[in-house]
């Protein structure tokens, strides 16, 4: 039983790192109907962002965290600027396919760059670990979850409540109807880049504080799965991204620890063809009758 | 107030608008009837710069409407009432009613116009938690209608307000835009229900694939034998 529950306390963790990446995917899928299959190399470069600030430039772990958020931020709204948006009356598959695109110039670049071979992210919080009964917390497990579910809160919040929130479900929703109200669209846009990636980025410095390595290649497997958390929630549903996020997360932990640790990264592909079976629209997914 | 001049719309090779002419003064409600791919939405739709104008050029006031990006043309005192509708579903009554002011800075006049807004649609008030997408037919055109007068607008632009809804509310619906009209703001109606449109309209433009027929006061066309024959049933 313990180990049940030690299993579960891990694969929140990991899964609140999916959580994070799939906000992105369903933000971006939300407003412009793409899949941004780039959005995993976005996490990676966030990751890197992190490396050099809290390696070579040696910030604190916080402002290390905020400086890759900006910069991923940034990343982002030039990559939507430059590679999206002349495509934006363009058949929807010319997009996917840029998608695919930015991603392999991202990694690509990276190599070039930094190399190939994977680097010991800075560890800038001493490890500590804590036990209740038989189970172990670290610390840095900890501070994963609490970063994550403020940024989650902080996210709900600035959607729900807040005028650009409203104008970026607007926007979502009905373009058109969004300019007559006088909102600029491309600006609503380049925003939910910006949240998105800077969401992944922070999950990319997390990752590197919890399995202490990063490379250029890190973000294909992430992202495929958070693409998936995605799915499982319900595409372009926020609160469904956080939920797919966790189911993932702990599905696959669980998995490894009691049935087999070679058939992890199998185990999001399950559920992906499940889902598409049994409910394509996801688990908070529904179709909204429309009235004419 | 609004000036169009040798306005030409195409849609790739098909001609929607071929040279229209016609104009808007303050305080007027000026209908546009016309049958089926008549050109009635693309021209609301060229105002708001929502498709491309090919040729001509629309003046509100001074201002060249034709450089305008469309997020730009709500600022300038211009709103739409699309047809269908077209409110955010998914969306709060409310923050519906926000999103018209979106362009508002000053709270009072936003709390002064929401009050307006009640006032002619009390039925709104009362579901205003409510999601948009849960509304009836006739509570949504109140909605879009009231969503367009949080922007403070002086010209409505109002896409077939009367569609698909029944009898008694389309009068209902009429006699608000009266009374938005008797409080000082002009109005460019597109209409089907041209019964309703000569009812309410000072003057009227016919069109007739993308190009304007006939037009003048709305009594003097609702004589007119081929309007009568054509729109009014004989």
């Amino acid at each position: 039983m313990e180990n049940v529950i030690q299993q579960i306390l891990n694969g929140i963790s990991l899964g609140s790192i999916y959580a994070l990446i799939a906000l992105g995917y369903t933000m971006v899928y939300g407003i412009l109907r793409l899949i941004n299959f780039a959005h995993g190399d976005i996490y990676m470069m966030g990751a890197f962002l992190g490396y050099f600030a809290l390696g070579l430039w040696n910030f604190s772990f916080p402002i290390g965290l905020l400086f890759a958020m900006g910069g991923a931020a940034v990343l982002g709204i030039i990559i939507e600027r430059f590679a999206y948006r002349p495509l934006r009356l363009a058949p929807r598959i010319s997009l996917l396919i840029t998608a695919i695109g930015v991603s392999f110039l991202l990694e690509n670049l990276m190599v070039l760059w930094v190399g190939a071979s994977p680097r010991p992210f800075p560890q800038k919080i001493p490890l500590q670990i804590y036990f209740i009964g038989d189970i172990v917390v670290t610390n840095r497990q900890i501070i994963i979850v609490l970063v994550s579910i403020t940024l989650m809160f902080l996210l709900q919040f600035i959607v729900l409540k807040t005028k650009v929130g409203k104008a970026m479900r607007a926007v979502s929703f009905d373009k058109e109807t969004a300019l007559m109200m006088g909102i600029d669209i491309d600006k609503v846009i380049s925003l939910t880049f910006a949240i998105g990636s800077s969401l992944a980025a922070a999950a990319g410095v997390l990752v590197g504080l919890y399995f202490n390595k990063i490379d250029p290649y890190m973000g294909v497997m992430p992202g495929l799965k958070a693409f998936v958390a995605a799915v499982l929630g319900g595409i372009g549903i926020i609160p469904g991204a956080m939920l797919g996020g966790f189911i993932l997360g702990i599905a696959e932990v669980l998995v490894s620890a009691f049935i087999s640790s070679t058939v992890r990264d199998a185990v999001a592909f399950v559920i992906l063809i499940l889902i598409l079976l049994i409910r394509p629209s996801g688990i908070l997914g529904k179709y909204m009758r429309e009235k004419v | 107030m609004l000036s169009v001049n040798n306005l030409h719309v195409y849609y790739g090779g098909i001609k929607a608008l071929q040279g229209i002419n016609f104009e808007v003064k303050e305080k007027e409600i000026v209908a546009l009837i016309g049958a089926n791919g008549a050109g009635k939405t693309t021209t609301l739709k060229a105002i708001s710069r929502l498709v491309t104008l090919t040729t001509g050029d629309i003046f509100f006031y001074e201002i060249n409407l034709k450089k305008l990006p469309p997020h730009k043309v709500s600022a300038l005192g211009i709103a739409h009432v699309p047809e269908g509708r077209r409110v955010f579903a998914n969306l709060t009554v409310l923050e519906n009613l926000e999103l018209g002011a979106y362009l508002c800075k000053d709270k009072k006049k936003i709390k002064t116009n929401l009050e307006f807004v009640f006032s002619l649609f009390p039925r709104l008030r009362e579901r205003c938690k409510q999601l948009a997408g849960t509304l009836s037919g006739g509570e949504q055109q109140m909605l879009a209608i009231g969503r367009a007068l949080m922007s403070d607008a002086r010209l409505l632009l109002l896409d077939e307000p009367s569609m698909g809804l029944a009898p008694l509310l389309v009068q209902e619906i009429f006699r608000v835009l009266r009374k938005i009209n008797e409080e000082g703001k002009t109005l460019l109606l597109v209409e089907q229900n041209a019964n309703m449109a000569f009812s309410i309209s000072h003057r009227v433009y016919v069109l007739e694939t993308g190009k304007i027929l006939m037009s003048g006061p709305s009594q003097e066309i609702a004589r007119n034998e081929q309007v009568r024959k054509a729109y009014l049933g004989g």
